[in-house]
């Protein structure tokens, strides 16, 4: 044979030039060797595999000097009829392959099909070029158009699809919950706070509506449903990676989410805001402090302010801050995984590295940084508009509280001061490339601004006038998604909804609608919600919220059914209501709301710190362990406590309070030594428990006094409800040996207190 | 109120009667590989991580030609881009080599108590990172990725193989009491793995070593009030459990604290330095004054003393059942420097911390293997990346990410070298066949028994794994 051999370890990418005249030979061998149609098919065994395996690095890009999209260059390594001396076949079999370089070996069945391939003679027809195309289509539930669905029966239409599913798998549905355990359940789901005991005692279901309405309402919405947004948009206040500097201006993007959604913002707009504020609603300050979240995520100061772009290393921390905003937006708004086309197009999805690379273009000249919010309301210029008076009223606090902190946001920007080798890019983008294998050292074809064609009809690239600025690619962006045409944008914010109100969403992976995803369960029941808010012309997510409570579901006790739990344990049919455990913030503002200090007026502004800093010049240490537990300063609710990315705060970690560097959808519920230690030992813990002590030993008086309750006192408050005989017996029993501070901490520890039936 | 007191009346009160009623061999906790893939050649791992970027080419990776040319112009033959400077003149290293064991290993006198257990450990000097930039290439070597957000190794390998004891958590991390180095908590995080497997701070030496172990100083909480409020508190909980059958969650949380009260004894227990012999302290290399030894100049003694104690931590850790402990050494880039990162004076820092380290490492290896645990337990070396063979001003180095050093010792790892330097030290010295952090994680889940392809978990419609989509287990470093 003609064609040599090299040894086996070396990776095909260095493959010598083949001399002139082999290649002659071989393609004059090319003609003499018969085809054998029969055994392997070229068009439908062996070009996917060269196109899903290979091309993503040995097409056009032409890695390492191989491409294998086109015959004259696959020739070079192939020995037609000898598999055992093709080149590669030697490179993708074997135990341990050195190809695909980045990826799960081929298996057994594709290698014997290249194998087959080469030995019946390779054959390629005349100038077929392969073209290493996404392999996905748009035939999938989640990018097909949202169907126009009618509840299957009369009645609140959520039962309607419920009941009848219920029906179908022979399930019961359980009985309502007792009124009691309906309202403790109301007040955790729709304001994180514990319920008022009077209310309590005396609420009943006739009049679930107007309370469901008063919540909806209350400011207290928005803080518990603000807390799950911030968890989605990975927001903390500190940049995170070396150093760990705080960032004092990320606190108007917290406000700005819990008043857009006490305000009921429209959907649309609220997504708009917070891709393109500034270039779709100039002179609103909401559209810039909503930028607050493309900014939230970590950012890699050293990458940026000390190393710079002028260095390889400084453009892939600049790389890989933007496709963690990328990844961001996509998750978020349209449970897309676009980051998955980093380094070749998405196995899964219709999402091609080309796509991705646009994306790049479309944030290619912003960057993290301080920025105004420019004038507004309740501002020096006092322009004193109507509307978005919550800001203003935000402002004028922030003034009184840290002077004047309140006219800045950390979101993203085109001006700011420079910082070392961190310098604005006064808004003319960075050219970007789509990079081959996501290796900036191997840049590809310049890219201009679009985004992934997810629907039929959508523009993979957008038409931009000649003199656009870089915010005209972002407004495209957020106006693309938010068409009512685009179906993950609805399907994404309605199982969301529909998650953090029934405990478990529709679809089991809320960041996640791809292939590599789960299914709906209800998928007639999820295009629904959609369809409803998408058609609603207030886009309202209140309305939803409000609709998922009223129903007979959300009402049904937690209890267990054997029948039922035999068909269904999981309870996907939910025909019992999930019982769950308070969040980590839920049982910190509940110890300080019981305890009687949670100053639950003083809301928004710069952030409470928990924590004392040490050293704060280079790395700032974070010292939770010196701070006092007892600062009044602290006793505010925890959306607004200064979170920190390097040291997370040590008791609402212990109960699952996550990492926020990532896009969390919805709370883990772990239980552990650490998590029993933590609720029982913590500092804070025993702090509240002495303030609540001396709440409850106000109660305390004449034995033969009915109205001297202390148990009752402190069963009610912190439960929702009188404690039962026993409990009564026993809690009695103990208050009387060790004091009302050691009952509260005995109560702040019960599984009656830390789960919400 | 002693603290000491609520050991006889408290959680642990609590649970000793639970303890005794139960076969705590039995309760291994089991992780998602129950079945190995393989035959797993070790149990357990301690990572030693030198944070800062620790110098190959002043430790473990001889390069005399540095020394023939020091103060000579260094022309590797290709522009070098640095992290902070302009290449300087070639930096010899300010100490001396010489040869150890049988294999005849070069070891510098500032790892000269490694030389002992030298042909013991399987060192690799071509290791490659992605960047100089120090948050990134920790995460690389921690998590495997460049960026927050993905499990810490030990996090994987504790879901992977659970806890061979439940009344001490499967990961720990004992961390520089100075501070943390670059990226914090995200070292040891759990990321999208379930809570349970963060890793658990300890600080041995500390008042308080581990966070809420006990109760915190009190005016009310007395020994009996902790004793029976506990009684109570598990007496209302199970009966809150049987009243509501089918959720298992609430059983579980009775548990805990019952777990939590074992864990009060058993981590005392293990952080209980005291009762080790007086020789094998020394061993250690801890100082007579203990965690409170002068350091305000840095020093031989201290260094040793700080990364000793946390060495025979690990051991007494290991001992009781702990899958994966890491241990840190050198903390964020604050001043004065404690830390590897020698960007102004090698000698001044490099010195003390490697003399301590090498000295706890040794004592450790010596000490698992008198106890026959050296054969199943792993203990891997290593750093963000290494530092440049020229100078940066006259007497400090610059960040290396080309090439470092990461070396294995114990569990199915046969001594010897894999991966050479160039003559530089700079790169790898086939530049075509580097190590990578992913080999390096590959190995060990390979010697744990897993294939590391095989442990995934999938997170936003990837299935992530420690090794991303790379990473060769090093087959010629297998015994």
């Amino acid at each position: 044979m003609v064609f040599p051999r090299i040894a086996s370890n070396e990776p095909i990418r260095r493959l010598p030039a083949v001399c002139p005249l082999w290649r002659w030979a071989i393609v004059a061998l090319w003609g003499l060797v018969p085809s054998n149609a029969d055994a392997v098919d070229f068009e439908t065994d062996v070009a996917p595999i060269l196109q899903s395996r290979c091309l993503g690095c040995h097409g056009p890009a032409g890695e390492g000097g191989v491409r294998l999209d086109r015959f004259d260059d696959a020739a070079e390594t192939l020995v037609p009829g000898d598999p055992g001396a093709s080149r590669l076949i030697e490179q993708v079999s074997g135990r341990e392959p050195a190809m695909p370089l980045d990826g799960d070996p081929l298996s057994g069945a594709e290698v014997e099909t290249l194998r087959a391939w080469v030995a019946a003679g390779a054959s390629w027809p005349q100038d077929r070029l392969l073209e290493d195309g996404p392999a996905s289509d748009l035939d999938w539930w989640s990018l097909r158009p949202i169907a126009a669905v009618e509840p299957p029966r009369p009645g609140h239409p959520i039962d309607a699809f419920l009941d009848a599913r219920l029906e179908d798998a022979g399930l019961d549905p359980f009985g309502p919950a007792d009124p009691a355990t309906l309202y403790r359940r109301l007040c955790y789901d729709l304001t994180g706070l514990p319920p008022d005991p009077e209310r309590a005692a005396t609420f009943s279901a006739l009049e679930l509506e107007s309370v469901v309405d008063e919540m909806l309402a209350s400011e207290a919405f928005g803080e518990k449903w603000g807390r799950r947004w911030l968890d989605l948009a990975r927001y903390a206040e500190t940049h995170g990676y070396d150093k760990d500097k705080p960032r004092e201006h990320a606190w108007p993007y917290r406000d700005y989410v819990i008043a857009a959604l006490n305000d009921d913002k429209p959907y649309d707009r609220f997504v708009q805001e917070q891709i393109a504020g500034d270039a779709l609603f100039p002179g609103d300050p909401d559209g810039v402090v909503a930028l607050g979240f493309l900014a939230a995520g970590p950012w890699d100061f050293i990458g940026h302010v000390e190393v710079g772009e002028a260095k390889v290393d400084g453009r892939i921390a600049k790389h890989l801050d933007r496709d963690e905003m990328i990844s961001a937006v996509f998750n978020v708004f349209a449970s897309t995984t676009v980051q998955c086309a980093q380094c070749h197009h998405h196995k899964f999805d219709p999402v091609s590295m080309e796509d991705y690379y646009r994306l790049h273009a479309v944030f290619a000249a912003v960057d993290r940084a301080d920025r105004p919010i420019g004038p507004g309301r309740g501002s020096d210029e006092g322009t004193g508009s109507d509307e978005g008076a919550g800001v203003g009223k935000r402002d004028e606090r922030a003034k009184e509280t840290v002077g004047g902190t309140g006219r800045t946001v950390f979101a993203v920007a085109t001006e700011f001061e420079p910082q070392g080798k961190f310098v604005a890019t006064g808004g003319d983008p960075r050219p970007i490339r789509r990079l081959n294998r996501g290796d900036i050292r191997s840049p590809g074809d310049p890219m201009s601004p679009g985004m992934p064609p997810l629907w039929p009809g959508a523009d993979a690239e957008f038409v931009l006038s000649p003199d656009a600025d870089e915010a005209n690619a972002r407004a495209a962006l957020a106006l693309s998604l938010t068409r009512p045409e685009n179906p993950l944008l609805w399907r994404s914010i309605v199982n969301r909804l529909w998650h953090w109100t029934f405990g478990r969403p529709i679809v089991e992976t809320p960041n996640d609608f791809g292939r590599m995803g789960a299914k709906p369960s209800h998928p007639r029941l999820l295009d629904y919600l959609a369809a409803r808010l998408r058609d609603d012309p207030r886009h309202s997510l209140k309305s939803i919220v409000r609709l998922l409570v009223t129903s007979e579901a959300y009402r049904r006790g937690s209890g267990h059914d054997a029948a039922a739990a035999e068909i269904d344990s999981g309870n996907v049919n939910l025909w019992r209501f999930n019982r769950r455990r308070m969040t980590a913030e839920e049982f910190r503002d509940s110890l300080l709301a019981i305890s009687g200090l949670l100053r639950v007026e003083d809301r928004g502004g710069p952030s409470f710190r928990d924590f004392v800093i040490e050293k704060p010049k280079h790395s700032p240490h974070y010292e939770y362990h010196l701070h006092d537990p007892d600062d009044p300063a602290c006793h505010r609710r925890s959306i607004y406590r200064f979170v920190v990315r390097s040291q997370p705060q040590p008791l609402l970690t212990a109960l699952d309070c996550p990492d926020p560097s990532l896009s969390v959808p919805g709370r883990d519920e772990s239980t552990t030594a650490v998590q029993a230690l933590a609720q029982w030992n913590n500092r804070f813990v025993e702090s509240m428990s002495r303030h609540f002590g001396e709440r409850i030993g106000r109660h305390v008086g004449d034995p033969k006094d009915r109205a001297a309750d202390p148990v009752g006192f402190a069963c009610e408050t912190a439960l929702g409800r009188p404690p039962d005989e026993r409990e009564r017996e026993l809690l009695e029993a103990y208050l009387r040996e060790h004091g009302a501070a050691n009952l509260a901490r005995v109560v702040f520890n019960m599984n009656r207190f830390v789960y919400i039936d | 109120m002693q603290r000491r007191n609520f050991l006889a009346g408290g959680l642990a009160g609590l649970a000793l009667a639970e303890l005794l009623g139960r076969d705590t061999a039995a309760a291994e906790l089991q992780g998602v590989v129950s079945t190995p893939h393989h035959r797993p050649r070790a149990k357990r791992v301690v990572q030693l991580f030198m944070a800062g970027a620790a110098s190959p080419i002043d430790t473990f990776d001889h390069k005399p030609l540095l020394s023939r040319r020091h103060g000579e112009p260094w022309d590797p033959g290709e522009s070098v881009e640095l992290f902070q400077s302009k290449p300087g003149a070639c930096f010899g290293s300010p100490w001396k080599f010489r040869p150890y064991g049988e294999s005849g290993k070069q070891l510098s006198e500032i790892v000269a108590p490694l030389g002992e257990v030298v042909d013991d450990i399987a060192f690799v000097h071509n290791v490659v990172g992605k960047t100089g930039v120090h948050s990134q290439g920790t995460l690389l070597q921690t998590t495997g990725f460049q960026l927050p957000g993905f499990p810490s190794g030990g996090s994987w390998v504790g879901y992977a193989l659970g806890c061979e004891t439940e009344n001490l958590p499967a990961f720990v991390v004992l961390p520089d009491h100075r501070g943390l180095a670059s990226n914090g908590a995200k070292n040891w995080g759990n990321a999208f793995l379930p809570a349970e497997h963060q890793g658990t701070v300890i600080r041995p030496g500390d008042d308080e070593p581990i966070a809420d172990l006990h109760p915190p100083a009190s005016d009310f909480v007395t020994p009996a009030s902790e004793r029976e409020g506990l009684r109570l508190l598990q007496a209302l909980n199970r009966r809150h459990a049987q009243s509501r059958p089918g959720d298992d969650r609430l059983l579980a949380r009775v548990r805990s604290y019952e777990l939590a009260a074992a864990m009060q004894i058993e981590a005392t227990d293990a952080l209980n330095v005291s009762s080790e012999p007086s020789y094998i302290q020394a061993m250690y290399g801890l100082a007579p004054e203990g965690p409170g030894v002068d350091d305000r100049e840095i020093n031989a003694k201290a260094e040793s003393e700080f990364f000793g104690r946390k060495c025979l931590v690990a051991r007494r850790l290991l001992e009781r059942g702990v899958r994966y402990v890491q241990v840190w050494s050198g903390n964020d880039n604050g001043h004065p420097r404690r830390n590897w990162d020698s960007h102004e004076d090698v000698k001044r820092d490099h010195g003390p911390l490697a003399i301590g380290m090498a000295r706890g490492a040794a004592a450790l290896i010596r000490d698992l293997r008198q106890r026959g645990m050296l054969d199943d337990t792993l203990i891997v070396w290593t750093t963000e990346f290494g530092r440049m063979p020229c100078s940066q001003g006259s007497k400090g180095r610059d960040h290396n990410p080309f090439a470092f050093t990461n070396w294995f010792c114990g569990g199915g790892v046969r001594g010897g070298t894999y991966g050479e330097s160039d003559e530089w030290g700079y790169k790898p010295l086939d530049r075509d066949r580097p190590t990578t952090g992913y080999d390096v994680h590959a190995t060990m889940l390979h010697l744990l028994g897993i294939d590391h392809t095989r442990l995934s978990v999938r997170h936003n419609g990837i299935d992530r794994r420690l090794t991303d989509v790379h990473g060769h287990v090093i087959r010629e470093m297998l015994s």
